[in-house]
């Protein structure tokens, strides 16, 4: 299995957020869903990528079928902002998502050592990475917990789910920085790091072939 | 040599819980020795284990006195983060003390932070994970695994940093008594490597062999020492008397012996039936639970006992309607109750309660995703469960066992007459453990039906009436806490 550097992804995160911001035709965005599906597929991600993949494609059927047979003005006002503005930044979350589901944290670690950045900046970098699947496993425990209070209807239910949200992930986050601390993280010296990474053969076409394509969409778009 | 030494400290948080803290705290532990905290909740022992491995003043801020020394060192030379060196921490909630999600990077964390060379760290892991025997748990998503499994990785990456001083803030209070002896096993493999041990713990059965001397807090003072002899030799009254849980399960089983006859024969006032039931993860897995048949009676408070992965969860949410797919008859008195029905009146207490408060004031709270609007009931149902005088207080703002008693209060506002309780006693003194006791009794009278979670025995003891005991996804027995009852509950828990 190809492994990607953690700053190959970056890169890509990057890219594909340069690309949006062109403003890009629909041949971009198929090339794009392309490539970033590809990526997923390489490291394995089948079902995701089908789901991002599925996702795009009922989006665009709502844009070119379903948008211009709205003739209600509310109405295709929301259908605007769901299939359009909405598909804009499902690129967005699709390569984050690819970014943050395919890097162990002690490789996002390492990467940044390798560029440089002051620990001053990695650790809460990687301590926020790490609340992510924390934020995702009580978020799963309290909708369930509405679920069997019948609670959770439109706007109430975010306001529902993030108190109790809010109080949990505050324990969890000043606990998870007590354990840390206590294992003397930030201590003085050089840290040393398990996981060794290095710029491969693979990693150097990626970049390549996503500055070309960034490069192609600026020129053909922008 | 002294490993670890307080003399006269005494400290104060900054901050809204100014009572809180500990005072002239006289404490020294020699080296190889295992030392127990026990109390109440709040009597300051997590303070003390803070003093020891530095997160207090550090992290938790507040205002230090006297001396702290660890192995014949002040601690005021020590620089905070080099504490980690002699002085490694487990805490008590496995779901927060990890850095990485992998369990073999997180292991060498410690060792990572120190600066050891790599070819050392993979050294040291790997004699590590032999000596703890986790072979199978390397490289695992550490979000995966059991309570227990995460303690041990916990024990094993405290242990690949190789200090001498080991604190541990009530590593039990999360686990079932399966896990329990896993992490009891490690702590004495590390006695006998003549590591120092500090523990705070509520849960002490699992201690009495390995502990040499007790300390027992009150209000931020050490009150009483003893040796582990002097300790085992106090009655269940004088334990009782400090809030002091049980210490061995052959004193429940003496006591239950001699009080044995006093067995509730009623007449079960009907039954809720099952048949044919199936529970599975989702339309696609494998069945975990598979019932063909059982009679659950009405109006009594029944354990649910089995060991960890049984399927004891499994169950009681597919009978709530909650995530699990379930398939099968559910019958009261001969009539259906079908799932529509199940997820309008069923309710389930969390471990964690925390994740089922979601309004802004206690009554609020009660009332909210209810089609009851009564004045009058709501009036009611805070009176009988006490919650009166916390009408306008933020559910957040109360303690645990209170959030216990909102959660069912709001349960039965919404008219939900089935109740499930998971591990309702876990990580609580036997004071608190009494109060939920008592809490549930308040609570039967109005309720069908009261099924329990639970792993601890005094608490089945002393609440329930009947045990349903699952094994393997399956209705292992059942039966009523009789004189008769009791021995193969005592059995249960004996070889467990």
């Amino acid at each position: 299995m190809s492994h990607l550097d953690a700053r190959t992804k970056i890169v890509c995160v990057l890219a594909v957020n340069l690309i949006i911001s062109f403003g890009i035709r629909l041949s971009v965005e198929l090339l794009v869903l392309g490539a970033v599906s590809l990526l997923f597929l390489i490291n394995g991600k089948y079902q995701k990528c089908l789901v991002y993949v599925i996702t795009f494609f009922l989006l665009l059927a709502g844009d070119k079928f379903l948008l211009p047979v709205i003739t209600v003005r509310w109405l295709s006002t929301i259908a605007c902002l769901v299939f359009i503005a909405f598909r804009k930044f499902f690129f967005c979350v699709m390569t984050a998502d690819f970014f943050v589901s395919t890097t162990e944290i002690n490789e996002l670690i390492a990467s940044l050592e390798k560029m440089k950045i002051s620990e001053k900046l990695i650790i809460p970098l990687a301590v926020l990475v790490r609340f992510f699947p924390t934020v995702k496993e009580e978020w799963n425990h309290i909708r369930s917990a509405m679920r069997m209070r019948n609670l959770g209807k439109g706007l109430e239910q975010f306001e529902y789910t993030i108190v109790p949200l809010l109080f949990s992930t505050m324990k969890i986050g000043e606990e998870l920085s007590a354990a840390a601390l206590s294992r003397g993280l930030g201590m003085e010296g050089k840290r040393t790091n398990l996981c060794e990474v290095s710029l491969k053969f693979p990693d150097y076409a990626v970049m390549f072939c996503v500055i070309v394509l960034t490069a192609a969409a600026k020129l053909s778009g922008g | 040599m002294e490993a670890v030494a307080l003399n006269h400290v005494s400290f104060r948080y900054t901050g809204e819980n100014q009572n809180s803290g500990v005072r002239d705290i006289h404490l020294t532990v020699q080296q190889g020795e295992c030392v127990l905290l026990t109390g109440v909740s709040g009597c300051g022992k997590s303070t003390v284990l803070r003093l020891i491995n530095g997160l207090a003043p550090y992290f938790y801020e507040g205002r230090l006195e006297g001396d702290i020394r660890l192995m014949g060192k002040s601690a005021k030379e020590i620089p905070f983060a080099e504490i980690s060196r002699v002085c490694g921490s487990v805490f008590q909630n496995p779901r927060s003390q990890f850095f990485y999600l992998n369990t073999s990077s997180e292991m060498a964390f410690g060792c990572e932070n120190q600066g050891i060379p790599a070819e050392e760290i993979r050294k040291r892991l790997k004699e590590t994970v032999q000596e703890f025997d986790i072979a199978k748990l390397e490289n695992r998503n550490i979000m995966k695994l059991s309570g227990g499994e995460k303690q041990k990785i916990a024990f094993a990456g405290i242990y690949a940093g190789n200090p001498d001083i080991y604190v541990l803030d009530e590593p039990s209070a999360n686990l079932d008594f399966d896990a329990v002896r896993d992490i009891q096993t490690v702590i004495r493999k590390l006695k006998s490597m003549g590591k120092t041990i500090i523990i705070s713990e509520h849960r002490l059965y699992y201690l009495m062999e390995i502990a040499d001397r007790v300390c027992y807090m009150k209000d931020g003072q050490i009150q009483e020492e003893y040796t582990i002899q002097e300790f085992r030799n106090l009655s269940r009254e004088a334990l009782h008397e400090r809030g002091l849980r049980t210490l061995n399960y052959q004193t429940l089983r003496k006591e239950a012996e001699i009080s044995g006859s006093d067995a509730e024969n009623a007449e079960a006032s009907g039954f809720l039936e099952l048949k044919n039931v199936i529970c599975r993860y989702d339309r696609k897995s494998a069945p975990v639970v598979e019932i063909p048949c059982c009679q659950i009676p009405l109006h009594r408070k029944i354990a649910v006992i089995g060991h960890n992965g049984a399927g004891k969860s499994t169950f009681t949410d597919g009978f709530c309607g909650m995530n699990v797919s379930v398939k099968g008859d559910f019958l009261i008195q001969g009539k259906p109750f079908p799932k529509k029905q199940r997820v309008r009146e069923c309710y389930k207490v969390f471990q964690e309660v925390n994740h089922q408060l979601f309004a802004s004031s206690v009554e609020e709270e009660i009332s909210l995703g209810s089609p009851e609007t009564s004045k009058e009931k709501m009036q009611n149902v805070m009176e009988i469960l006490g919650l009166s005088q916390y009408r306008d207080v933020h559910p957040m703002a109360v303690s645990g066992g209170q959030k216990q008693r909102i959660a069912l209060a709001s349960a039965i506002f919404s008219g939900r007459k089935y109740i499930f309780l998971d591990e309702p006693t876990s990580g609580l003194d036997y004071m608190q453990m009494q109060n939920v006791s008592r809490l549930l009794n308040e609570v039967m009278p109005y309720l069908e039906m009261m099924l329990i979670i639970t792993h601890d025995l005094e608490f089945i003891l002393q609440t329930c009436e009947e045990v349903i005991h699952i094994e393997k996804g399956q209705v292992l027995e059942q039966y009523s806490l009789d004189k008769q009852g009791k021995e193969r509950l005592f059995d249960f828990f004996g070889e467990a």
